[in-house]
């Protein structure tokens, strides 16, 4: 009797052991998820508030030549980007036929990078987007 | 029973220290990569507001261009770019120089900086950008 009460209490021992392991192996492992989730957004958000672009085109002689309009946007943020993850678009329209003239992507604080886009436009007023992949964007109305 | 509870109770308490430390970590690495992130954005807003230039003349004979620092912040004129007419004319400028600073790229509040440009510039417009992108028109 005195046996079965003895392994009976060590089978409860054992129990609220591995139940308390169990559950601190879970909280031990979701808050490590929850840092390595915040880490993550924290270098994001810093890189976002790091990230400036800037047209600097003349706006009163924006070259539009053979259908390629020649864009030149400055990099004046504190990070360094990478000019192939830009997307420009124009009057809303998403420009596809847009590359950047560069032979680097390394694309350096300070530093002008030349975008040629492909597009038809009309004369007259047009709106120009630029967009980096962290959502940092710049734009400016000009005129052909 | 009395011990199992304990050796549980222990057990959970370790691990919510652990818990704690590392989420408190977390926390901490976020709100300094947050507050660094701002008062960088803080400082580049402060320096572009800061920041005024002017072209003062253009010497068609010499062909010169004088431009005027009328901000408070140092520039680097190594980092100025110039549009003509548009399209980006830096392999134009054949010399820049901050005047009274020979060879230094330094462009400092009230300093001017004149850039000798090649080509023809009559009846040219002119664009000159800063580092920063503070912009002055001819």
């Amino acid at each position: 009797m005195a046996a079965d009460g003895s392994f009976t209490q060590m089978l409860f021992f054992i129990a609220a052991i591995v139940v308390a392991v169990s559950v601190s192996g879970v909280l031990i492992g979701v808050s490590n998820s929850m840092a390595q989730e915040l880490k993550v957004k924290a270098e994001s958000t810093s890189d976002q508030m790091g990230t400036s672009i800037q047209f600097v085109n003349d706006p009163r002689h924006v070259p539009y030549e053979d259908g390629s309009l020649i864009l030149y946007i400055k990099n004046v943020g504190d990070i360094t980007l990478n000019c192939k993850e830009i997307v420009i678009f124009i009057d809303g329209q998403y420009i596809n036929d847009a590359f950047v003239v560069s032979a680097n992507n390394n694309w350096l604080v300070g530093e002008m990078i030349e975008i040629r886009a492909n597009a038809t436009l009309a004369t007259g007023d047009h709106l120009a987007k630029a967009s980096m992949a962290n959502g940092v964007s710049d734009s400016m109305d000009f005129r052909i | 029973m009395g011990l199992s509870i304990s050796a549980s109770a222990a057990i959970i308490f370790i691990a919510s220290v652990i818990v704690f430390g590392t989420l408190l970590g977390a926390f901490d690495n976020v709100q300094t990569s947050y507050l660094d992130a701002q008062r960088d954005a803080q400082d580049r807003t402060n320096d572009i507001m800061n920041t005024e230039i002017s072209i003062t003349t253009l010497d068609l004979a010499n062909g010169t261009l004088t431009i005027v620092n009328k901000g408070e912040t140092t520039l680097a004129a190594s980092e100025v770019n110039i549009l003509i007419d548009g399209k980006l004319a830096d392999d134009r400028i054949s010399s820049r120089e901050v005047y009274g600073a020979v060879g230094s790229d330094l462009w400092m509040p009230g300093e001017t900086l004149i850039l000798t440009l090649s080509g023809n510039l009559t009846d040219a417009s002119f664009m000159v950008v800063c580092g920063n992108g503070v912009t002055a028109y001819l």
